[in-house]
C-alpha cells in the first residue's frame, strides 16, 4: 500500500499539486482508522488529508478514479470481483502441491501456478520505473510496453516450468484427468496474467496521459497568439484567465509588511492605556490602508483587433471580480462605457455584446483621437491620483488626428497609464499606427500577444 | 493524549457520528463524516470551506451538543491580534491590588537595609503580580485550559491577518500558549477544534498543512430534499420536490448571492404558511424575495420563469 499511495502522492504533484510530505504521512494515518474496505470513504480519506484547496478538487477526483481503478493495481479497495469461478478454480489445489513437491520453479511461475494476481501485478509495477513505464505516452506505444513487460515476466519459461512441473505430478501417479484439470488452470492463469499485465499497462497510460495533457494545456493557453482564437476558443480560455486573476488577487491581498505604520494615533492609544492611570506605555499607529487599484479600462473593439478585443474584455469581466474598481470601456470612433453590462449579464454574454459595439454611435475606422477627446471631456472625472488607465488596442489611427493632447490630459491625472498592444514592437511604426506618437504619455508600453504577456504586464504594473 | 480524545468522541465509525447529527436535525454527508471521524482519531483541527449559507458553522455548533461539550467561538476579523484572541492581562485589577496591599509591601520592603536586599525582596514579589491570577484568558487560552475539553470553533478565518495565523498556528500545533510572563502554558484538555473560512484570501501553507480539510458544497437536490422533510416537516411533499429544483437551477446561474439552505428552510416554511398544494408561478414570483435578497437577482430569476413553468412547475 505504501508504494501505491507513494505514487499516487507523485502524480498529485506531477499535476502540478503541492503536497507536502507531512501531509502524505497523514494519509496513511488516516487510512489507518478508515480502512480500505469502502472506496468512497477511502477516497474522503486521502481527499481530506491530500487536498487543501477546493479548486484542486477536481484534479483529485480525476486522478483518484485514474490511479485506482479497483483492477490491476494491486491491494486497490474495493476492486472489481474477479471473474473465477470458485467451483473451477483449482488453483489452490495446485498450491498445496507446491508446497508438498518444492519443485525448483521461478518465483513468476510459482505465481501464476498459485493465481496469485495481486503479488503478480505488484512485482511488476515494483520495476515499472526501471521498464521505463514513466515514458508510455501515446497508445501506440502500448505494444512495445506489452513486449517488454512479457519479457521481463519470461512467460515462455513460465510455459516450460510449469510443463515440467505438470509432468512430475503426472509421473507421481496423479489421476490423468485431473491433470488435464490442472493443465487448463494453468492455461487459463497464464492468460490472466496477460490481460492483468495488459490493464497494468492501460492505466499507466491514461495517468500519463492526463498529466501529458494537463501540462500542455497549462503551457499552451500561455503561448496561444490572442488574434488567432476563435470566439469560442476565448471562453475557453476562462479557466486560465480566471487562474490569473485569482493569482492577481492573492497578491493584492498580501498586506503591508510590519513596520510600515502610519501617524499616531491618540484616540486608540488613550484607549488602549486606560489601565495604566495616564501612563502611555503602549502607543497606536493608524494602519496604512494598502492602496487598493482602481482600473479604467478603454477596449478597442473595431474589427482589426477583434479576437484580441473579446479575449481583453473577457479578462476585464473576470478582473472585476478581483480589483475594487474596474470601470471597462469600449470605443471605436466614440466611446461608451460597459462596466454595468458586466455586472447585469453572463460572461459569455457580455463580451459577445460589448464586441458587439452596439452601445457606440460610430463603428467603422478607429479614431483615437476622437475618442480620447471624448473621453477627456466627458469623463476625466473619473480619473484620481489613485487610478491606472489600460489602453488596449493597436493604436492604428486610420490617419485621423491623434489630439495626442487629450492623452496627455488623461495620463497627467492617473496614477499610471498602460498601453496593452496586439501587434509585435516592429509594427507599432508601419502604417497608420501612431503608437510612438502615444508613447511618451504613457507609463508602459507593452506588447500582450498571449496570456503569458499579459501575466507579465499585470503583475509588474497592478500590484502597488 | 489521543485517548482522552478517542475515549471523549467514542465514536466507532463515521456512520455513528452521522446517527448523532442526525439526532440534532442536521444531515451530514458521508465525506464530512469521514472527516469529523478522522479528526477525533488523529486529533487534528478541521478547516471548512464552503460558500456562505452552506452550514459550516452550524456544523461547529451541533458537533459541541453531539460531544457534549460547551463550544467556544472566536469570531475572527481583520486586526484580530493577540489580546483579543489569546490573552490579555487585568492591568486594573493587578493595578488595584498592588494600591490595596500598599501598606503591606512596604512592611515586607521595610525588613532590608540596604537597596540590593530591597531589590531581591522586589523581584521575588514579581510572580506574585504577573500570575494567572491576573491573566484574563480569550477564546484560544480559555479552548485549552478548560477543565473540561471543549469545541473550539474559529470563525471566518480568512478574514483574520497572517499575523494572527502564526499564533493561531502555535496553539493548534502544540497546544501551548507562550506568554513571556510566566512561561509556556500546557493544555489542560485538547479541544476539538473548527476552522470556517469563505475563501475571500487564501490561507497560509503551515495552517493548511495542520488541518484536515473538508468542502462543504451546496447539498444534492435529494439531500436537501432531506434537510427540508427533517427541519420543515408541514410543507406538502410534491412542493418540496419543485422549491428543491428551482433553488438548484437558482444556484447554477451566476447570482451575486446564491440562495444558501437556510433560504431554503425560510422559503419552506414560507410555503407551509401560506398552505401551498403546489408552487404556481404567483407564489413563485410572490414568495421569490424569500430566498433571493438582490434585485438584480430578483431580475434574473424572474427572466428564467419561462423555462421554470415549462420543467417545475
Amino acid at each position: 500500500m505504501e508504494k501505491v499511495l507513494t505514487n499516487f502522492v507523485g502524480r498529485l504533484r506531477q499535476a502540478g499539486l503541492s503536497v507536502s510530505p507531512a501531509e502524505a504521512i497523514d494519509a496513511f494515518a488516516a487510512l489507518s482508522h478508515v480502512g480500505l474496505a469502502e472506496r468512497s470513504r477511502f477516497k474522503d480519506a486521502l481527499r481530506t488529508s491530500l487536498i487543501k484547496r477546493g479548486r484542486d478538487i477536481p484534479v483529485f477526483d480525476a486522478l483518484f478514479d485514474l490511479c485506482f481503478t479497483g483492477t490491476a493495481v494491486p491491494d486497490s479497495p474495493a476492486g472489481e470481483p474477479e471473474e473465477s469461478t470458485p467451483r473451477e478454480d483449482v488453483s489452490s489445489h495446485l498450491a498445496e502441491m507446491l508446497e508438498m513437491q518444492q519443485p525448483d520453479l521461478s518465483l513468476v511461475t510459482e505465481m501464476i501456478i498459485k493465481g496469485q494476481f495481486g503479488p503478480l501485478t505488484k512485482l511488476l509495477w515494483g520495476n515499472s520505473r526501471d521498464l521505463g513505464l514513466n515514458r508510455l505516452e501515446s497508445p501506440l506505444q502500448l505494444n512495445f510496453f506489452l513486449r517488454r513487460l512479457r519479457n521481463e515476466l519470461d512467460l515462455d519459461r513460465v510455459h516450460r516450468e510449469a510443463e515440467d512441473f505438470l509432468q512430475e505430478v503426472e509421473s507421481s501417479g496423479l489421476d490423468p484427468e485431473y491433470v488435464k484439470i490442472m493443465r487448463d488452470q494453468i492455461a487459463r492463469n497464464l492468460r490472466r496474467a496477460e490481460s492483468e499485465v495488459r490493464r497494468l499497462l492501460e492505466n499507466e497510460l491514461a495517468q500519463n496521459r492526463f498529466l501529458f495533457l494537463r501540462r500542455i494545456e497549462e503551457e499552451d493557453q500561455g503561448e496561444r497568439n490572442l488574434a488567432q482564437l476563435t470566439d469560442a476558443e476565448v471562453l475557453e480560455m476562462r479557466p486560465a484567465v480566471e487562474r490569473l486573476a485569482r493569482r492577481l488577487k492573492e497578491r493584492l491581498s498580501v498586506r503591508l509588511k510590519h513596520g510600515e505604520e502610519g501617524r499616531f494615533d491618540i484616540k486608540t492609544t488613550l484607549r488602549q492605556n486606560i489601565g495604566y492611570g495616564g501612563l502611555l506605555p503602549e502607543l497606536s499607529f493608524r494602519k496604512k490602508r494598502p492602496n487598493k487599484p482602481q482600473l479604467i479600462a478603454l477596449c478597442d473593439v473595431s474589427r482589426s483587433v477583434r479576437n484580441f478585443s473579446r479575449f481583453m474584455l473577457l479578462f476585464l469581466y473576470t478582473l472585476k471580480e478581483v480589483v475594487a474598481k474596474v470601470r471597462s470601456f469600449i470605443f471605436v470612433g466614440d466611446i461608451a462605457e460597459v462596466t454595468d453590462l458586466f455586472r447585469t449579464h453572463d460572461v459569455g454574454e457580455a463580451v459577445t455584446m460589448a464586441a458587439a459595439a452596439r452601445s457606440l454611435t460610430y463603428v467603422f475606422r478607429t479614431d483615437y483621437g476622437a475618442v480620447f477627446s471624448q473621453f477627456a471631456q466627458e469623463h476625466l472625472n473619473i480619473v484620481n491620483s489613485k487610478t491606472t488607465i489600460f489602453i488596449l488596442g493597436d493604436a492604428r489611427n486610420n490617419f485621423y488626428h491623434p489630439h495626442g493632447e487629450a492623452l496627455a490630459e488623461m495620463a497627467g491625472r492617473a496614477r499610471k497609464l498602460i498601453w496593452l498592444n496586439p501587434e509585435p514592437p516592429p509594427n507599432w511604426r508601419i502604417g497608420d499606427s501612431v503608437m510612438e506618437l502615444y508613447r511618451p504619455y504613457c507609463t508602459v508600453v507593452a506588447q500582450c500577444g498571449n496570456l503569458n504577456q499579459l501575466s507579465t504586464v499585470i503583475e509588474e504594473n497592478l500590484i502597488p | 493524549m489521543s485517548e482522552k480524545s478517542l475515549s471523549a468522541d467514542g465514536f466507532e465509525s463515521p456512520g455513528d457520528i452521522q446517527t448523532a447529527f442526525a439526532r440534532y436535525k442536521y444531515i451530514l454527508p458521508d465525506h464530512a463524516a469521514t472527516v469529523l471521524f478522522l479528526s477525533a482519531r488523529l486529533d487534528k483541527p478541521i478547516l471548512v470551506e464552503g460558500p456562505a449559507g452552506v452550514g459550516k458553522t452550524d456544523l461547529a455548533r451541533v458537533l459541541s451538543k453531539v460531544l457534549d461539550r460547551r463550544l467556544i467561538r472566536l469570531q475572527c476579523y481583520e486586526g484580530l491580534d493577540e489580546g483579543k484572541a489569546l490573552y490579555e492581562w487585568q492591568y486594573g485589577k493587578q493595578l488595584l491590588y498592588s494600591q490595596i496591599l500598599k501598606d503591606k509591601i512596604s512592611e515586607i520592603l521595610s525588613g532590608p537595609s540596604n537597596l540590593p536586599e530591597a531589590m531581591d525582596r522586589v523581584f521575588s514579589l514579581e510572580d506574585i503580580f504577573f500570575s494567572e491570577r491576573f491573566l484574563q484568558p480569550r477564546p484560544l487560552l480559555a479552548a485549552i485550559s478548560s477543565p473540561q475539553p471543549v469545541t473550539l470553533l474559529v470563525d471566518e478565518v480568512d478574514k483574520s491577518d497572517p499575523e494572527f495565523e502564526a499564533f493561531l498556528l502555535e496553539v493548534l500545533s502544540d497546544f501551548t500558549v507562550s506568554i513571556p510572563e510566566i512561561g509556556t502554558l500546557s493544555a489542560t484538555t485538547i479541544p476539538r477544534v473548527i476552522l470556517t473560512s469563505n475563501n475571500s484570501r487564501e490561507m497560509s501553507d503551515a495552517l493548511k498543512r495542520r488541518c484536515l480539510h473538508l468542502f462543504l458544497d451546496f447539498p444534492s437536490q435529494e439531500k436537501e430534499l432531506e434537510i427540508i422533510r427533517l427541519k420543515v416537516p408541514g410543507l406538502k411533499n410534491l412542493v418540496a420536490r419543485q422549491i428543491v429544483a428551482i433553488i438548484d437551477r437558482l444556484r447554477r446561474m451566476p447570482l451575486k448571492k446564491s440562495p444558501s439552505i437556510s433560504e431554503t428552510l425560510d422559503w419552506a416554511a414560507a410555503l407551509v404558511f401560506l398552505s401551498a398544494e403546489s408552487l404556481s408561478e404567483e407564489i413563485l414570483d410572490q414568495t421569490l424575495g424569500v430566498i433571493l435578497k438582490y434585485e438584480g437577482d430578483l431580475v434574473r430569476a424572474r427572466e428564467i420563469f419561462p423555462e421554470l413553468k415549462r420543467e417545475i412547475l
